[in-house]
């Protein structure tokens, strides 16, 4: 039997430039605006903005970041109503690139502010809007569409709707890998901790007070998150692969304040459906049918040549499949970090975001500063209320990194009055999963100066 | 064709949806079939707080200060050394009925804007001694508008006690008060005290019956209707109390500046004596919420998830107020000689604190459910 050897390069071919509907990224990009609009008018609502921009004096600047903050008193509430704006804009595909892109840069910008801030689905939200900026989501069922007709498009290149899936595909699968771990698996933690606290729910409260929903909420979850993107992918599967998915998500939202991020993977996973499932589902509450005139279907064999391009070529260049190349390398190398250290992420904090790792942690911290004055030998206690929000102080007491950064920000503090020699310690201690607290970093270390190796105490696993 | 193929499919979703909807409802009627306690234990735990130690401990703070009117009244109408000495007792029952239940700090103490009231205010001598100064004496209707530095029961302390050399006055301490209530012109200072305590009774009592009301619109009804929340609260509020204690009263005496004896009258109780007292009073507040008096505490609740951890923070309650009341003097004496003994307890209470901030609030799962935005 001969075997074409150019069937992989046909394949990729396919997978990058081959015509597919432009229906399902129109959808997204739909269902997206809207999503955005209302978390932007969430976070409005809730009082959150001046809660985690307003109010803090102090903030957790990214490396290289410092110089950025947020705008000065009710500037902070009109950036995120632009945003709510915007979000409108990408949805209804008005002035759609502009949209975007602001809508990136904007959210980026307040998601960069803080590391505090930092969650996972927020940084997920950075990556769709930004890879959005370079797709032709507007160009079907848009007002820009209907604006300018010329600019309407029946297909893209594979490779716009391929790269989401990618996106959606790694969010999930790093997600369940992530749960492959002791703690997950074998002590069902941390939903032994989280689930009792939500016993008061009705019909199924009083359950999740057991040790065996627990353990069989976690298997679940772990076998739940690597496998959904194959089910979905699979037509077999397909239907009660998206069912329970909606099914999971929804108890997410009902167990745990996970906010906008169930109802974002809810649609975000309509991209791994048959790229023309809009005209499908439009085609059906029509009473038409799937196979309705209004479903373009190049990949059960329709006619290539009647699909229109436009502007976008179907030839795959050198730069774009480098380019693709690098983006998907960063994505799956980035959740890789912490399987490459010997401590657990969770509680180095070392690789723990952008690396998916949803929802595998109960940690609570404490830390309690104090300086030491080698001139005089005397040592006092800092506090960080000046500083911090009590909100910021819970969660940098949690992390060995955020605690260092404040270590330092308060040494700059006690040289500005004149204590240049002084030092800062810290008792920090933690309990990640149900273990008793133990000592996060080793409180000889001066978190003015370079911090030595072993700063972090190692994590005891025995409980 | 292609219809009955949409048919067939159609049907087959049909059964598939009638599978799956029989699974659902069977499941939810073994649901509610069988039923397990966890929950009930929450509910009874806190009912059980919300009437054995927290409406409990307004009555013991309405009783007390039923019998503070009383002996404010008897020194009103007769000052001598006896009443005196009976309303310096009477004070200091209330200062401690209002240290047990010091820890929780919400519902109706705070939504009526009490806790003033009750908790400490740093009172201005000179405000009160113009007040009282006044032409006419000061009348109940007169209480709401007073400033917050004249009234309450450190302003009670003041008239009943004297003070620790606040600056800028030079003699009226301790030994000089019952003159002040005794001698000429003193008719407005003595009328000041029965309104002031008048005022604190009132409260107490309106505070007693918010807790004690039965009804889904009272305090304890919401208090149990919240469930989860009120665990979160509960522990949020305790912990702060844990290092209330250890940073404004055992601590903040051992930081206080030289020379000690100018600062003394900044330590909560001084006047009175009652510093150390009602430090252990404030801890053992904790401690009943934790433990329950009589019925279901925090403890059990914690049990049920993590025994070992609910043993370790019952000994560090012990050991924290068994250290503090090895003290033995009150804090502004003890800061002078018994340094040691307070550094003790500092280091037993900030024990208790980490253990109650880090592993109980973790064991509970607080921390998830009572931060402020989203979390994933």
């Amino acid at each position: 039997m001969a075997i074409s050897l150019n069937k992989p390069r046909e394949i990729l071919e396919r997978f990058i430039s081959g015509p597919v509907d432009i229906a399902s990224l129109a959808a997204f990009r739909f269902l997206f605006g809207l999503l955005m609009a209302a978390a932007m008018v969430r976070f409005l609502a809730k009082g959150w903005i001046r809660l985690l921009y307003i109010e803090p004096r102090f903030f957790f600047s990214y490396p290289g970041l410092e110089w950025l903050r947020p705008w000065p008193g009710f500037l902070m509430h009109v950036h995120f109503i632009v945003l709510a704006i915007l979000a409108l804009g990408i949805a209804f595909g008005i002035f759609y690139r502009v949209c975007i892109a602001l809508f990136f840069l904007g959210f980026t910008y307040v998601e960069l502010l803080d590391q505090t801030a930092y969650l996972n689905h927020y940084y997920l939200i950075s990556l769709l809007s930004g890879l959005l900026i370079f797709l032709p989501a507007h160009r079907a069922w848009s007002i820009d569409v209907w604006r300018k007709p010329q600019l309407r498009l029946e297909a893209v290149p594979a490779w716009c709707l391929n790269l989401l899936r990618f996106q959606v595909a790694v969010v999930y699968v790093f997600a369940g890998l992530a749960k492959f771990n002791a703690d997950w698996l074998l002590r069902a933690e941390p939903l032994r901790i989280w689930l009792p606290a939500r016993s008061d729910l009705p019909l199924v409260g009083p359950w999740l007070g057991q040790a065996w929903v627990a353990y069989g909420a976690s298997w679940f979850g772990a076998l739940f998150d690597t496998s959904i993107v194959f089910c979905l992918l699979w037509r077999r599967t397909r239907w009660p692969a998206y069912a329970l998915l909606v099914l999971f998500h929804v108890a997410t939202w009902v167990l745990f304040n996970i906010g906008m991020f169930p109802w974002i993977m809810i649609v975000a996973a309509l991209l791994l459906f048959p790229a023309d499932w809009p005209r499908r589902w439009l085609a059906w509450l029509r009473g038409r049918g799937a196979d309705s005139q209004t479903a373009l279907s190049p990949q059960r064999g329709g006619a290539r040549d009647e699909i229109s391009f436009g502007l976008w070529s179907d030839r795959p260049c050198s730069f774009l499949l480098v380019l693709l190349a690098a983006y998907a390398a960063v994505q799956v190398a980035l959740p890789l970090r912490p399987w490459l250290v010997s401590q657990p992420s969770a509680w180095t904090c070392a690789g723990f975001n952008c690396a998916w790792r949803v929802m595998i942690a109960e940690k609570t911290g404490y830390a309690e500063f104090y300086a030491f004055d080698p001139s005089t030998s005397r040592r006092w206690r800092l506090s960080v209320k000046n500083f911090l929000t009590p909100r910021q102080e819970t969660l940098m007491a949690q992390d060995p990194y955020l605690v260092r950064a404040m270590g330092r920000r308060l040494a700059a503090d006690l040289k500005a009055r004149g204590l240049v020699q002084a030092q800062v310690t810290v008792d920090a201690f933690a309990a990640l999963n149900g273990r008793p607290s133990q000592p996060l970093i080793d409180p000889n270390v001066n978190l003015a100066g370079p911090v030595p190796d072993g700063w972090i105490v190692p994590l005891r696993q025995a409980e | 064709m292609k219809t009955s193929v949409r048919e067939n499919v159609g049907g087959r979703t049909c059964q598939w949806w009638a599978k799956v909807s029989s699974i659902f409802c069977l499941a939810g009627n073994m649901l509610l079939w069988a039923a397990p306690a966890q929950t009930a234990t929450r509910e009874a735990m806190l009912r059980d707080l919300a009437r054995q130690v927290i409406a409990s401990g307004y009555e013991d703070l309405d009783a007390s200060c039923q019998g503070l009117t009383n002996a404010a009244g008897q020194l009103a109408e007769t000052p001598n050394q006896v009443a005196l000495a009976r309303a310096r007792q009477a004070w200091t029952a209330v200062a401690m009925a209002a240290n047990h239940v010091r820890c929780f700090q919400t519902g109706p103490l705070v939504d009526r804007e009490y806790a003033a009231t009750f908790y400490y205010v740093r009172i201005s001598p000179p405000a009160i001694n113009g007040l009282i100064q006044q032409t006419n004496a000061i009348d109940r209707g007169q209480v709401p508008q007073l400033d917050g530095n004249a009234k309450g029961l450190f302003a009670l302390e003041y008239l009943l006690f004297g003070h620790k050399g606040y600056p800028g006055i030079d003699k009226p301490d301790g030994p000089l008060v019952l003159e002040m209530l005794s001698g000429k012109g003193s008719e407005h200072r003595r009328a000041y005290l029965l309104v002031l305590a008048q005022d604190l009774e009132a409260k107490a009592a309106q505070l007693a019956q918010d807790w004690s009301s039965s009804g889904d619109e009272g305090a304890a009804a919401k208090f149990v209707k919240a469930g989860q929340a009120s665990v979160n609260l509960l522990v949020n509020q305790l912990a702060h109390s844990i290092e209330d204690a250890q940073q404004n009263h055992l601590n903040f005496v051992l930081v206080l500046p030289q020379p000690l004896g100018r600062q003394l009258y900044r330590v909560e109780g001084s006047a009175s004596g009652t510093s150390l007292q009602g430090a252990i009073a404030y801890l053992e507040g904790m401690q009943r919420f934790y433990r329950g008096a009589g019925g279901l505490g925090l403890a059990d609740t914690l049990k049920q998830v993590n025994a070992p951890l609910a043993k370790r923070v019952e000994d560090a309650f012990v050991d924290a107020i068994s250290a503090t009341k090895t003290i033995g003097e009150p804090l502004e004496q003890a800061v002078l000689d018994k340094r040691d003994a307070i550094q003790n307890a500092c280091n037993k209470v900030h024990a208790l604190e980490i253990l109650f901030k880090v592993d109980l609030a973790s064991a509970l799962g607080v921390t998830i459910s009572f931060t402020s935005g989203d979390g994933d």
